[in-house]
């Protein structure tokens, strides 16, 4: 083959991939079960390759990896979801309590104020924020398990995630083989550092993700069942999923534990342990766990971290807070690796 | 009967002869079969046509090509060798941060098996006594040629 040629067919190929790009921006309405797919074959590809490694065909290492995977994940739902629902349950009931000590501390609130500042009592500034708390709690946040359920279908969790698994599991490899040997000889060594670069950044990412994810939800519920908090499994599980979004993902825990908390037990006293336990959670996180399962850090600096975050946000809503960073992360990855071999050639 | 078929339903045979390919490469030379096969899973397969350039010299060297079938031509100032089926070229990727010496086109279609350096180093990381294997071969490999 011609070199002009190949080098026409390289640019077809960077087309197709923006492509691509903008096709999945247009689609992102139905990206969360094949994102969910993919963590997962990420996360448990590695054991496939182990039990291969040993001499059987694919398909033995991935029934044997998904019948475990699923039964692990089958009884923790067992263990889990019932005490769960009983607390979503016992939320919707004292929600309205919650509001009404709400309000009457911003009542309190209120008057001192417009003792102080009394141009404020004009503008009615203390009932706005009362009437959007207000619908808050009674419409958006019993919202939330319909959303959940919405963008989680019964038909998505039971089937469709689970076979997507499979064939990414399947295919996952014989296709990057494939493409690997319709890519021209000439780039094939910087294409496949490329390949693998991505490949290390992605699997470290998702693999650390969901084991601190799972560490921090687990520790909370434990801490915040020992202080006696009302609603401990939500805000675990809450807790622990936030933990995923960096830098602002361990707050959220702290303070949805710090509102239950001083509401529940009328005390600052009860604010100054949770502060503690979770201080003590983040200091296990980031000098046991992190070190642990994530290794070399993906090295982005804070303001390009919350930059990510936020765009990821804007464009792709909740999945794109969760994969902000690791898809920055292989950009730079990338952009590095072919800016060394740019200089090394000239 | 059923034992013959058994078989067939769990071993993956094409791996069986890759593992069989490579345990005669003077490379992988003493590794035991668990090793050989960790190697197996990683090679990328890629087919070069006749006349096509495989690399060229100066290079960042970061993959060792092995010649499963056909024959390709290395060709420098230095060098001028070819490398038949079952033998190998541009092991210098083995070691960081080097370039390929020379040019390298296929002489006829070829099938080569593509081992990046890095998912090697993840193996010898995992496999310590694997990676001290190779490396022992891969120093006598040079030592013979020097």
């Amino acid at each position: 083959m011609l070199e002009s040629s190949k080098n026409r067919i390289f640019i077809i190929a960077v087309l197709i991939f923006l492509a691509i790009c903008l096709f999945l921006y247009f689609a992102r309405g139905i990206l969360a079960p094949f994102f969910i797919a993919a963590f997962i074959a990420y996360l448990i590809s590695p054991l496939v390759l182990k039990i291969q490694s040993y001499g059987y065909k694919r398909w033995v290492g991935i029934a044997i990896i998904v019948i475990i995977f699923l039964s692990a994940v089958a009884a923790f739902l067992i263990v889990f979801i019932p005490p769960l629902i009983a607390e979503i349950e016992k939320f919707k009931v004292s929600a309205s309590d919650y509001y009404a000590y709400f309000a009457s501390y911003l009542d309190i609130i209120k008057s001192k104020i417009e003792v102080a500042v009394p141009a404020i009592k004009h503008y009615n500034i203390a009932d706005i924020v009362v009437g959007k708390i207000h619908s808050f709690i009674f419409s958006k946040a019993q919202q939330i398990p319909t959303y959940i359920m919405s963008v989680f279908s019964i038909f998505s969790i039971l089937v469709l995630i689970p076979m997507l698994i499979i064939f990414m599991l399947f295919g996952g490899n014989k296709s990057i083989n494939k493409a690997v040997n319709f890519l021209p000889s000439k780039y094939i060594e910087t294409i496949l550092s490329v390949i693998y670069e991505i490949n290390s950044v992605l699997g470290k990412f998702i693999r650390g993700q969901l084991i601190e994810a799972f560490f921090v939800g687990i520790i909370s519920v434990i801490f915040l069942s020992v202080l006696g908090v009302n609603f401990a499994l939500i805000i675990g599980a809450i807790a622990g999923f936030a933990n995923m979004v960096p830098c602002l993902g361990p707050f959220v825990g702290l303070f949805l534990a710090l509102i239950v908390g001083i509401i529940q037990f009328q005390t600052f006293m009860i604010a100054i342990k949770i502060v503690v336990a979770y201080a003590i959670i983040q200091f296990l996180d980031n000098n046991f766990v992190q070190p642990f399962v994530i290794g070399r850090s993906l090295n982005l600096g804070s303001i390009a971290t919350i930059f990510a975050l936020l765009a990821g946000g804007q464009i792709f809503g909740f999945f794109g807070i969760i994969f902000a960073v690791p898809v920055m992360a292989i950009f730079k990855t990338t952009f590095i690796m072919l800016v060394h071999k740019y200089r090394r050639l000239y | 009967m059923i034992k013959e078929l058994l078989r067939n339903l769990f071993i993956d045979a094409v791996l069986k002869a890759d593992i069989d390919f490579l345990r005669k490469i003077v490379l992988f030379k003493g590794l035991s079969e668990r090793s050989l096969a960790k190697i197996a899973l990683i090679v990328f397969k890629k087919t070069y046509l006749a006349g096509e350039k495989i690399y060229e010299p100066n290079q960042d060297a970061n993959v060792v090509y092995i010649v499963k079938s056909g024959q390709v031509k290395l060709n420098s100032e230095n060098i001028n060798k070819i490398v038949d089926s079952g033998d190998f070229f541009g092991e210098i990727s083995l070691i960081e941060n080097h370039r390929h010496s020379c040019e390298t086109i296929a002489l006829k279609d070829s099938e080569l098996y593509l081992i990046y350096r890095a998912k090697f180093e993840d193996i010898a990381e995992s496999d310590n006594k694997a990676g001290l294997i190779i490396m022992k071969n891969l120093a006598s490999i040079f030592t013979n040629r020097a």
